[in-house]
C-alpha cells in the first residue's frame, strides 16, 4: 500500500504544490516562484470570469446530455441485455477506443456546412443556407457530451447491476401502475430546468426570450412530463432509490473532467465559448504567464475540490469509494 | 425480468438503439474515409474509392514509430498503475486505519486536477531533478531528464492510478468478506485465502481499471505534450501532421484499433461460452 | 443469492476485455515492426576538413522529411541520422524546452527546426550555437538572396519558408480575392478563418493597415505599439463574428465543407487541392512569410554533424526534394531547374513557384520583440478572443 502513496506524493502532490506556490509568485515569467503576491489572482479574476462561467454552464449542460443519453442506455443494457449484456456494453463503449483526434475530425466532417447532415437539410430547405453548426456552442456541447458518455455509462451500468433482481421481481408483483399525474408535474419541472440551462448556454449565456426559446422550453417540459408520467412504479420505488447513490457518484465524476476540458472548445467552438482551460493553455504556452496560468489552475482545482467536498459531506460517513 | 411492462421495454430498446447509432456515427465516417483516395494530401473530401491505405497502412513515415511508442507507454503505464493501485485499493476497502479518509481523498485528487496542471508540474519537477542539488547527484543520469519515455510513462501512470484504485476498491464487498470468514473457519491459511477468495474477487476490478488506464493513456494529448520530450507519440504526432497532410492511414489506424478490440472481445466471448463458464 | 450471478458475468466480460486489449497490443505491434529510421552508417565523408562522424539527432515537425532523404544523407555523410518528428506545435515545443534551456540543460538534440516566431527569443537568450560558416559552403553559395537578410541569419539558417496568404473557395469568391479588405465584406461574415495565434495575424493585417497609411512599418520592423493597434483594429471584427479565430490547422477541410469561404493559410494546404474549387492569392498589400530555421541548440552533442546536415540541405537536388515533399517555397537557388527535369508540373505550379511580382509582396515576420512585449501582445489577443 505504501508504494502507491509514495508515488502519488512524489509525482502528483509535489508538482501540484509547485503549481500552487507558483500562483502566488511575484514574477510572472519565471517557472520557479519568487516572492509572494496576489497579483495573478486579481488579474485572473478580473479578466476571466466569463470563461469560468462558460466552463460551468457548458460543463453542466454536457454532463446532463451525457446522462440523458448514457443512463437509459446503461439501464437498457443492464435490465434488457440478457445474455449479450457484455457485448452490448462493449459496443456502447467501443467508439471511444479509437483515436480522439480522428473522432473530432470525423465530427467536423459530419457537422460541416455542406456535409452529410446539413447538406440534405439545406437542399430540402429545412434550414437556412447560412446555417452552421460548427463553431457554435452547440457543437462544443455536443462534442463534450459525446466524450463524457463512457464516463457515465460504465458507473451507471455498475450501479444498475448492483440492484438486487429479487427485489425487482418482488416489486413487479407489488406494483403495477405508473407514476402518472404526480410524475407528470415533476417531470415537466425537471424538463423545464434542463431546457432553461440549454437555452441559456446555447444562446451564449444570454437571457434569450425569443419565441423559439419559449417553444423549446415548452417542448422540454412536455417531454419531461411524458417520460416521467410513463415511468413504472416498480422502477420508481425500487430501482431508482437503489441506484441513485451510484448515479450521483457518476455525475460528480463526469462533471469534474467536463469542467477542465478545453480541447472541444478549441476545435469545435468560437470566441465566445472559450472555457477556463483554454485560457490556462494560452497563458501557459503563448503568454508565458506562468503565475497567471497557475492562479487559474488553482482556481479550477479549488472549485472541483469544493464540489467533491460538498458531495462527500452530504454522504456523511459513507465513503464515496463504497459507491463507485 | 420478463415481467417488465412491454411498452417500457420497447421504448428503452428503441432509445438504446438510437443512442448506439449516434455514438457510432464518427466511427462510420472514419471507416468510409479510410477507404478513400482523396487525390490530395488532406483526406477531407470523398473522391475515389480505394483500399490503398489499407494495403499500405504504414506508408506514412514515423506513423509506425508513433504507434509503437504510444502502445508501449500505454502497456507499461497500465501495468504500473495496476501494480501500485491494487494493494492500495484493497487496503482502502478491507481495513480501517488512521488517515484512511485522507488516503481516500488523495485518490480523488488526480481526477480533479486539470491535466495541464499536472503536465506543467511534472515538467518543472523533471527540470529540477537535473538542475538542483541534491537531486542532481542522487538520481541516475538520464532518468527523469531529458524528457522521454520514462517521464511520459510516469505521467500516464500517475493519471491512471486513481482509476485502478477506485475499480479495485469497488470489488471489496460484504459477500467476499463472508466468504473469507467461511474459508478461515474451514481452516484455510492466509495465502490460500488470498489466492482462492480475494484474487478472483478483485480480478475484474484490476482488469477493468487496467484497461481504462490503457485506453486513457493511448489517447492522451495534453499530458503527453508536456512530458514526452524526444519520444514520438501518436496523438501529438498526428496533431502536428495536420498542418502538412492528413493521410487516410490515420483513419485506418483508428478503425484498426476499434476492429481489433471488437474481434478479440467477440472471440473471447465465444471461447468463454464454449467452456461453459457462463 | 442472485447477486452472485453478476460478478461472474462481469468477470467473463472483463476477461474478454483483457484478451481484447492483449490482442490489440500484440496485433498492432507486430504490424508496426518495420525498420524505418534505423540505418547503419557507411564510410565516406563530405570532404570537409575535419571528419564528421557519429549520430546527429534532429527534432523536426511532423511530416517534414522524406525518409528516402534520410537514407541518402546517411549514405553521403557517413553519419547516422536519428530523425524524430517530435515538434507537434511550435508553442508547445517552446514551452517544454524553455525551462530546460533556462536551467542550462541540454535538450538532447543536435539540430532543431525553429519556428520563425521564436527565432529572436532563442537568439537573445543565447540558446544557440553559431555554426562555422566555413563548414556551410552550400549555404553561402545557394541561399536565396531574399532570405540572406533576415534577422539572425548566421546562427539560425533560413530554410522552410512560405507565405501566409489567402486560401479561398472559388464558388464564393468567383472573381478571386485581392485584398485583405475583401475579408471584411458583409458577404463573408462568419466565413473567414484567421490563424489562431496573434503573431501571423498581426503581421498580415499590419500590411493592410500600412497600405492605408495607419501604421508605418513592415512586419519585420513593427513596433509593439503598432502591433497592439492592429489588434485593436481587429477587435470589433472578431467580436462581431466577422472573422473567426479558432480555425486550427485544417483550413482546407472547412473550405471544402463550406464552413469557411476564405482562410489565412500557407500554399501547401492549397497546392494539391483541385484548383477548380480552391484558389490561393497573395493580396496586393502583401503577405507575411514565415521563415523557419535550422539551428543548433546549446548542449548539442555533435554540432559538427549538425552543420554537415544543414549544409547538405542546401545542395540543389536535396532542396528540390524537400520542396517537392513539403510543398514549401524553395529556399535555395537552382531548385526550379532541378524540378523542371524531374517534376515539370510542380515546377510550373504558380502556387509554389510564383512570379517575381508575388515574391516582392512577401514580407518576413516577426520583429525581434522582447519577452515582455510578446507577452503583452499575447495578452491583448487573448483578451480579444476569450470574451
Amino acid at each position: 500500500m505504501a508504494p502507491a502513496a509514495i508515488w502519488l506524493v512524489v509525482f502528483f502532490l509535489a508538482p501540484l504544490v509547485q503549481v500552487v506556490r507558483l500562483s502566488f509568485s511575484a514574477d510572472e515569467f519565471g517557472l520557479t516562484a519568487k516572492g509572494w503576491s496576489l497579483g495573478s489572482y486579481t488579474a485572473a479574476l478580473g479578466a476571466f470570469l466569463p470563461n469560468l462561467a462558460n466552463s460551468l454552464t457548458i460543463g453542466l449542460l454536457a454532463t446532463t446530455v451525457a446522462f440523458l443519453v448514457g443512463v437509459p442506455l446503461a439501464y437498457g443494457i443492464s435490465f434488457y441485455g440478457g445474455r449479450r449484456r457484455a457485448l452490448l456494453l462493449f459496443l456502447a463503449v467501443a467508439p471511444f477506443l479509437t483515436s480522439y483526434l480522428v473522432r473530432v475530425i470525423s465530427w467536423q466532417t459530419l457537422l460541416g456546412a455542406s456535409g452529410p447532415v446539413l447538406g440534405p437539410l439545406k437542399s430540402l430547405g429545412l434550414v437556412g443556407d447560412r446555417f452552421v453548426v460548427m463553431g457554435t456552442s452547440f457543437s462544443v456541447v455536443a462534442g463534450l457530451s459525446y466524450q463524457l458518455i463512457p464516463f457515465v455509462i460504465l458507473p451507471s451500468y455498475a450501479a444498475f447491476q448492483r440492484v438486487d433482481r429479487d427485489l425487482c421481481a418482488a416489486a413487479a408483483d407489488l406494483y403495477s401502475g405508473r407514476w402518472g399525474a404526480r410524475g407528470a408535474v415533476l417531470g415537466s419541472v425537471l424538463g423545464l430546468a434542463v431546457g432553461m440551462l440549454a437555452v441559456y448556454t446555447l444562446s451564449g449565456r444570454r437571457l434569450d426570450l425569443s419565441p423559439t426559446a419559449a417553444l423549446a422550453l415548452l417542448a422540454f417540459a412536455m417531454v419531461g412530463a411524458l417520460v416521467a408520467a410513463s415511468v413504472t412504479e416498480s422502477f420508481l420505488h425500487v430501482v431508482l432509490p437503489l441506484s441513485v447513490p451510484g448515479l450521483t457518484a457518476a455525475g460528480v465524476l463526469t462533471f469534474i473532467p467536463a469542467l477542465g476540458d478545453y480541447v472541444n472548445a478549441a476545435l469545435l467552438g468560437n470566441v465566445r465559448t472559450q472555457m477556463l482551460g483554454n485560457v490556462i493553455q494560452t497563458k501557459f504556452l503563448t503568454e508565458l504567464d506562468y503565475a497567471g496560468a497557475a492562479a487559474l489552475s488553482s482556481l479550477l482545482l479549488a472549485i472541483t475540490l469544493a464540489i467533491l467536498g460538498l458531495y462527500l459531506h452530504r454522504l456523511r460517513g459513507t465513503a464515496v469509494l463504497d459507491l463507485v | 425480468m420478463s415481467r417488465r411492462a412491454p411498452a417500457e421495454g420497447l421504448a428503452v430498446r428503441l432509445y438504446a438503439a438510437l443512442a448506439i447509432l449516434l455514438m457510432f456515427a464518427p466511427v462510420l465516417v472514419m471507416i468510409r474515409y479510410s477507404l478513400n483516395d482523396s487525390g490530395t494530401r488532406f483526406n477531407y473530401v470523398l473522391h475515389r474509392f480505394s483500399v490503398d491505405a489499407w494495403m499500405h497502412p504504414l506508408d506514412v513515415p514515423q506513423l509506425g514509430l508513433a504507434i509503437r511508442n504510444s502502445l508501449t507507454v500505454a502497456v507499461i503505464a497500465s501495468l504500473l498503475a495496476v501494480l501500485l493501485g491494487t494493494p492500495f485499493g484493497y487496503a482502502l476497502g478491507r481495513y480501517r486505519f488512521r488517515g484512511k479518509s485522507m488516503a481516500s481523498s488523495l485518490t480523488f485528487l488526480p481526477l480533479a486536477t486539470p491535466e495541464i496542471v499536472m503536465g506543467a508540474g511534472l515538467l518543472t519537477v523533471s527540470v529540477a531533478s537535473a538542475s538542483t542539488a541534491p537531486f542532481k547527484t542522487l538520481l541516475p543520469e538520464g532518468l527523469l531528464y531529458p524528457l522521454g519515455m520514462v517521464t511520459v510513462v510516469i505521467a500516464h501512470a500517475t493519471l491512471g492510478l486513481s482509476f485502478v484504485i477506485i475499480n479495485v476498491r469497488a470489488r471489496v464487498d460484504r459477500e467476499t468478506l463472508v466468504l473469507e470468514e467461511a474459508a478461515k473457519d474451514l481452516g484455510a491459511i492466509a495465502p490460500t485465502v488470498f489466492r482462492t477468495i480475494w484474487l478472483p474477487a478483485l480480478w475484474p476490478g484490476v482488469v477493468s481499471g487496467g484497461l481504462l488506464v490503457f485506453a486513457i493513456s493511448l489517447d492522451d494529448f495534453v499530458l503527453t505534450n508536456f512530458t514526452a520530450g524526444s519520444t514520438v507519440m501518436f496523438p501529438t504526432w498526428a496533431y502536428g501532421l495536420l498542418r502538412r497532410e492528413l493521410p487516410p492511414q490515420v483513419d485506418v489506424v483508428g478503425v484498426m484499433m476499434f476492429a481489433v478490440s471488437l474481434v478479440a472481445v467477440i472471440a473471447a466471448g465465444a471461447l468463454g461460452r464454449r467452456r461453459g463458464v457462463r | 443469492m442472485s447477486t452472485f450471478n453478476q460478478p461472474r458475468s462481469r468477470r467473463t466480460f472483463l476477461r474478454q476485455m483483457g484478451l481484447g486489449a492483449a490482442a490489440l497490443g500484440v496485433g498492432v505491434s507486430v504490424a508496426g515492426c518495420s525498420s524505418k529510421g534505423s540505418t547503419t552508417a557507411k564510410t565516406g565523408g563530405l570532404g570537409a576538413s575535419s571528419p564528421v562522424t557519429g549520430t546527429v539527432r534532429w527534432a523536426a515537425n511532423s511530416g517534414e522529411i522524406d525518409p528516402k532523404d534520410v537514407k541518402r544523407f546517411e549514405a553521403a555523410a557517413g553519419v547516422t541520422l536519428d530523425y524524430r518528428e517530435v515538434i507537434a506545435d511550435a508553442d508547445q515545443f517552446f514551452a517544454s524546452v524553455k525551462p530546460q534551456l533556462t536551467a542550462g540543460l541540454s535538450i538532447g538534440y543536435d539540430l532543431i527546426c525553429l519556428s520563425s516566431q521564436y527565432v529572436s527569443v532563442y537568439a537573445e537568450h543565447d540558446w544557440l550555437i553559431k555554426p562555422d560558416s566555413s563548414a556551410l559552403p552550400n549555404v553561402t553559395k545557394n541561399l536565396l538572396p531574399q532570405l540572406s537578410s533576415v534577422a539572425h541569419r548566421d546562427i539560425a539558417i533560413p530554410y522552410d519558408y512560405a507565405p501566409l496568404g489567402l486560401a479561398y473557395s472559388k464558388k464564393d469568391f468567383p472573381s478571386g480575392l485581392h485584398s485583405w479588405g475583401d475579408l471584411l465584406s458583409k458577404a463573408a461574415h462568419g466565413k473567414v478563418g484567421l490563424y489562431s495565434t496573434p503573431i501571423p495575424n498581426v503581421a498580415a493585417w499590419g500590411l493592410y493597415l500600412k497600405s492605408q497609411g495607419k501604421i508605418d512599418h513592415a512586419p519585420a520592423e513593427m513596433t509593439i505599439e503598432e502591433a497592439l493597434e492592429v489588434v485593436a483594429f481587429l477587435k470589433p471584427y472578431i467580436r462581431s463574428g466577422q472573422l473567426l479565430t479558432t480555425q486550427g490547422e485544417n483550413a482546407v477541410q472547412k473550405l471544402a465543407s463550406g464552413d469557411l469561404f476564405a482562410a489565412v493559410a500557407p500554399p501547401v494546404n492549397v497546392a494539391e487541392v483541385d484548383p477548380v474549387t480552391v484558389g490561393f492569392a497573395v493580396p496586393t498589400e502583401g503577405a507575411p512569410a514565415y521563415v523557419d530555421r535550422l539551428a543548433i541548440p546549446k548542449g548539442a552533442a555533435n554540432p559538427r554533424a549538425a552543420e554537415a546536415l544543414i549544409d547538405w540541405w542546401f545542395q540543389p537536388e536535396n532542396a528540390a526534394s524537400f520542396c517537392k515533399y513539403t510543398l514549401q517555397y524553395p529556399y535555395a537557388r537552382g531548385v526550379k531547374d532541378v524540378l523542371a527535369k524531374t517534376d515539370p508540373k510542380l515546377a510550373d505550379n504558380p502556387i509554389i513557384f510564383p512570379g517575381e511580382d508575388v515574391l516582392n509582396r512577401l514580407f518576413p515576420y516577426p520583429p525581434p520583440w522582447s519577452d515582455n512585449e510578446r507577452a503583452s501582445l499575447s495578452r491583448a489577443w487573448t483578451a480579444v478572443i476569450s470574451g
